[in-house]
């Protein structure tokens, strides 16, 4: 979460702070754990507020509305950010409803219009059969949810200077919604932070061809997901679904096989760098959406695939 | 004990054609459906109602839209299933509302129901606005706790509901006192069909229609005055690139595609 | 030029259709027109062999029809073009087609307006604009398969849940041609050509003159889809509808499209037992005013479901069923207004009322969501059967679907229905019933536990022909004999008259070859009947 200073006409330099309730997070590829404010200067805050409060251990929307609320009234921020994760597009309307202001969900595209200094927020509406661009002229903060995986991670500077400020949670807030039982996605990693996918549609026939698009993915190394039908036939489990429903996932490289390309599926693989699309319908939508068009019996060239990569 | 179930009307499919001429979407002339979300939203409502009248408690379930006024055939379709009461805000105050300004709406129609209201029921989102933001902004309104994204159907008894919701780490159960508002993902339940009684006895069931000032509204917080937030643009997503078609047997393509994807290793 | 191809391995799919049998043959080809169509049987006529000629269209069919017995498999799958249209004065348009087109692209190009026009000329295309800016139109036969294609569906004179109200899909043809064995062609317009008595002439297009004497059987009144339609003075387009691919190979056809009803609400209505959702049937049937449509499942249907629906996640959408309620009857309602449909809402819940009360016991789909839901449920019962029987078939593999196809006339439903339920109870067999209730038609399945119970399946369907027939009813009632049910038509109409309708084919076909073994066994053809 992050906002620039009350006075950000586009001369002056904005001010970006970021505020934490974590003191440290897993870097998993590194197996160490680091400190969150100093990484977060590393990546470009200019301030960064660290809350450290037992109500803010799990993620309560109305604890953490109240407390962005409180220091939005300190601070006076003309923005503020939010990943538009499923705590993000639950806490962000709290934010708004309180502070009266705008709030646009799930952008994919920010930019600051240089002539009005407003912030321009462009998101997917109608399933993501169409694009809006919103803006937020009277009212402030100016607020957005933004999807995550469309904007790549800063690359650390660690010769960068900021603030760290340590801020407090008013007494009166109380968590109001008990946790009876958690239960953590699956044991495996989310097909949503797989750098390669595969992803099947109802195109490759029958669930027993599910074992030739696995091979596939063993032999690209990639993770397996699958469009919503298949879920719905038993063929596969809910966490790989891929899609507006589903998951939406960003990977390097997403072959998808006997996909027709319904626009809730497209809405989830946005993301993707490379597409490489194989189905028997030259005219089926996934190609629109696909960077290299393959128009064949999917698990033939499945198969053939796998012989080449070998 | 007391429900309320906000619908929205939403038009029936999401497919979008923008008319090239004047950049404005072009309606097909079909009908609008209850947003899929909320049909489930009041599924969620009226199996806590069947539950507690097996029990012998007594509850009553009221469907809220804000909308135009053709929007009444759906709220009396939604008596037709089991719904008690319908209430209908129309007003021309009330059109081009962001989120925010229809949270002010629907709060107000809630706030002036002759029977204080224990839980808010709504559809995780709708089907052309996707925002998943009433749910939220409603409970912040009234101060209440909210539970959103639910999937299953949640349990009441006594004051305190249970439910089971996606959440970023995955599932977790929550409990909760009432009053309160939970949010519902689209396949947390399926909407019944009504039955022939129920159909012929919504055609003369009455619906509520009130405008702003019924409902004590300010109408400087309605509608287009009283959003926040304006779409500048809107536009239809244009294919930005043409897929590279890979020719030949499938033993051809599937050599050009590993090399494709040897050299994007690199 | 069309190729003729040898069969190899993979066109083995071909050696079969939907009911599961499977034949032989050596050579196939899929014709794009009728001047391929011409080509191949000229070709084949010329190689002096007069091999027989199996003639496919999506193979969905369920009586073996499509299966190849030896010989040449001719499949229309790729002659799926729309030709064109035009509009009478009564205002009701034609549209002419091939024989590949494919009833759910049919289905989805009216909804969509957007019918394929390459080649059509202008006329057609001033036609066709006109139907765009009025009344969405529909094509009125729906049987369960939507993948079936038009040709296949005339050969076999189709029906579905609607033709309780529109009839099968005889009354909306209203134009044939027809490629003859020997590459004639016959143009076959309705209202062109007339029998005198039993007496028909058809003229070829080249000018041969063939003459007719029709079989002398009187038709039952019922829904019928056994043998050749045949009656006095009948029109010459009606012999071809329903004659199995016996008589010719429908080149083109040309059907009348209806505007699609303004409200469409399906009723499903649930009763504790069988006699009380007969009843509800008999009493009903003349009460409403805008019936589209009765269908029937009965209480191990209802089972099957209830079964599937927690086995497996592809059928878990499905609405749960009360377990108090037994079996089902679907009235669907189809009608221009709304008030309309709602005053035989209102007869319903009488009619309910008076059989004690079940009115509460019904849904009431009047949108898409939930007419889909309610197709789904419909559909499912089917499909249920289907991956039951391919359970049992993996400890028997001769084991496979065994459902019948009879309807009887309206007063003989109880009749019926006792018939069935006595020769089940009496040979201990495991079944499921569903279907045209409305019609007199179910299709009673028997699920086999054994080969044991298959054998006596098929013998007491066996009696059940002689039993329905002497009812006044007809042994295949949408079907078609096909390969399969030849017996069942012998049973209803006896030797005699069976040999007439070799005689007939004998006459468009001498040398026997299009659809041999379908609707009767090939020996009745050779040397002449």
């Amino acid at each position: 979460m992050s906002w620039t200073s009350p006075s950000s006409c586009s001369r002056a330099r904005a001010r970006l702070s970021l505020i934490t309730s974590h003191s440290c997070i897993q870097d998993r590829r590194r197996r160490s754990s680091r400190p969150v404010p100093r990484h977060l200067v590393a990546a470009g805050a200019d301030e960064v507020l660290v809350c450290r409060d037992a109500r803010l251990a799990r993620p309560d929307a109305e604890v953490f509305a109240h407390w962005i609320c409180d220091l939005a009234r300190a601070f006076r921020p003309e923005v503020i950010l939010y990943g538009a994760t499923a705590f993000g597009r639950e806490l962000a309307p709290g934010v708004a409803v309180r502070l009266k202001t705008g709030l646009t969900a799930d952008c994919t595209v920010l930019a600051m219009d240089p002539e009005t200094g407003l912030l321009q927020q462009t998101r997917p509406a109608f399933g993501g059969n169409l694009m809006a661009t919103i803006v937020c002229p009277a009212h402030r903060p100016q607020m957005a949810t933004v999807r995550p995986g469309i904007f790549a991670a800063p690359a650390a500077d660690e010769t960068r200077a900021g603030e760290i400020r340590y801020v407090t949670l008013d007494a009166s807030v109380a968590p109001r919604v008990r946790v009876v039982d958690a239960e953590p996605v699956g044991a495996g990693r989310s097909i949503a932070d797989a750098e390669r996918l595969v992803v099947v549609g109802r195109g490759i026939g029958s669930k027993k061809n599910l074992a030739v698009a696995r091979r596939l993915a063993d032999a690209l190394g990639a993770e397996l997901g699958c469009t919503r039908p298949l879920v719905e036939a038993g063929w596969l489990e809910y966490p790989h679904q891929v899609g507006q429903t589903g998951v939406s996932v960003a990977p390097k490289l997403l072959v998808s096989l006997g996909v027709s390309g319904a626009i809730q599926h497209l809405a989830g693989i946005g993301g993707a760098q490379t597409v490489i699309a194989v189905n028997e319908d030259a005219e089926a939508p996934i190609f629109g959406a696909a960077h290299y068009k393959v128009v064949g019996d999917c698990i033939e060239v499945a198969e053939a695939l796998i012989d080449a990569l070998a | 004990m007391h429900i309320v179930v906000c619908v929205k009307a939403v038009p029936s499919t999401t497919e979008v054609k923008m008319d090239p001429e004047t950049h404005t979407i072009v309606r097909d002339g079909r009908a609008s459906v209850i947003n899929p979300f909320d049909a489930t939203a009041l599924e969620v409502a009226l199996a806590i109602k069947d539950a507690r009248s097996a029990a012998g408690e007594r509850t009553r379930v009221s469907v809220m839209s804000m909308g135009i006024p053709d929007t009444e055939r759906l709220l009396r379709d939604c008596i037709a299933r089991g719904a008690d009461d319908a209430l209908l805000l129309s007003d021309r105050a009330f059109a081009g509302a962001d989120t925010l300004a229809t949270t002010y709406a629907l709060s107000c129609g809630i706030s002036q129901l002759d029977e204080a209201v224990d839980l808010i029921v709504c559809g995780k989102m709708a089907v052309d606005g996707d925002t998943a933001q009433i749910g939220p902004e409603l409970a912040g309104a009234f101060e209440m706790p909210c539970i959103t994204d639910v999937q299953e159907q949640p349990v009441v008894c006594g004051r305190i509901l249970w439910a089971r919701r996606a959440c970023d780490g995955g599932r977790e159960t929550v409990e909760v006192d009432l009053p309160a508002v939970i949010t519902v993902a689209k396949d947390a339940a399926q909407l019944r069909m009504p039955s022939i009684p129920g159909v012929l006895a919504a055609e003369a069931a009455p619906v509520a229609v009130k405008t702003a000032a019924d409902v004590d509204a300010d109408t400087s917080r309605t509608g287009l005055a009283g959003s926040p937030t304006q779409v500048v643009r809107s536009f239809v997503p244009e294919r930005s690139q043409e897929a590279v078609a890979i020719e030949g047997s499938p033993a051809e393509q599937a050599a050009a595609l590993a090399a494709l994807i040897e050299e994007g290793c690199r | 030029m069309v190729d003729i191809k040898p069969m190899t391995a993979e066109y083995e799919a071909y050696l079969r259709d939907e009911s599961r049998s499977t034949g032989d043959a050596q050579s196939i080809s899929f014709p794009r027109d009728e001047q391929e169509i011409r080509e191949v049987l000229t070709s084949i006529a010329a190689a002096s062999e007069h091999v027989p000629v199996t003639v496919q269209g999506a193979r969905t069919g369920l009586a073996a029809g499509a299966v190849p017995a030896g010989g040449h498999i001719m499949n229309l799958s790729r002659a799926n073009r729309y030709l064109g249209l035009r509009r009478d004065d009564a205002g009701t348009y034609y549209l002419r087609m091939q024989p590949g087109v494919i009833l759910s692209e049919l289905r989805r190009h009216l909804a969509n307006k957007t019918l394929p026009t390459d080649g059509w000329d202008r006329e057609s295309l001033a036609v066709l604009k006109h139907m765009y800016d009025g009344p969405e139109q529909f094509f009125a036969t729906d049987p369960t398969e939507i993948s079936a294609c038009m040709g296949g569906m005339a050969a076999c004179n189709a029906s579905g849940a609607r033709s309780y109200r529109y009839g099968p899909m005889r009354p909306h043809i209203s134009a044939l041609r027809v490629v003859l064995a020997n590459g004639d062609v016959l143009d076959l317009p309705r209202g062109a050509v007339r029998a005198t008595g039993r007496h028909l002439v058809l003229t070829t297009e080249g000018g041969r003159a063939i003459e007719l004497d029709l079989p002398t059987y009187t038709m039952p009144s019922t829904k019928n889809a056994s043998g050749y339609f045949v009656e006095d003075d009948m029109d010459a387009v009606d012999l071809f509808i329903g004659s199995d691919g016996s008589l010719g190979v429908i080149s083109e056809l040309e059907v009348a499209l209806m505007p699609v009803p303004t409200v469409t609400w399906g009723v499903s209505c649930f009763f504790a037992d069988e006699a009380q959702a007969v009843d509800f049937t008999v009493a009903a049937r003349p009460a409403l005013s805008d019936a589209a449509a009765f269908e029937y499942f009965d209480a191990q249907a209802l089972n099957i479901l209830r079964r599937q629906r927690t086995a497996s996640t592809a059928f878990s959408s499905l609405p749960a069923l009360d377990d108090a309620w037994g079996c089902c009857v679907y009235v669907e309602l189809a009608c221009d207004g709304e008030s309309q449909a709602l005053a035989d809402l209102a007869r319903l819940r009488n009619v309910l009322d008076e059989q004690g009360g079940s009115a509460e016991r019904t849904w009431v789909a009047r949108t898409d969501t939930d007419r889909e839901t309610q197709r789904f449920f419909r559909h499912a019962v089917p499909e249920s059967v289907n991956m039951l029987i391919d359970e049992r078939r993996r400890t028997d593999a001769r084991i496979t679907k065994l459902g019948s196809d009879m309807s009887v006339p309206d007063d003989r439903l109880r009749d019926v229905i006792e018939l069935y339920r006595t020769g089940l109870a009496e040979a201990g067999l495991e079944s499921a019933a569903w279907g045209h209730i409305g019609n007199n038609h179910l299709h009673v399945n028997v699920l086999p536990r054994s080969m044991a119970d298959y054998e006596a399946g098929k013998e007491l369907f066996g009696a059940w022909a002689a039993q329905v027939s002497a009812m006044g009813g007809a042994v295949s009632a949408e079907h078609g004999v096909g390969k399969l049910k030849r017996d069942f038509l012998v049973a209803m109409y006896g030797e005699d008259h069976v040999r007439e309708m070799a005689r007939v084919k004998l006459a468009l076909d001498p040398f026997c070859q299009l659809g041999r073994g379908n609707l009767f066994d090939p020996h009745l053809c050779e040397g002449g009947a």
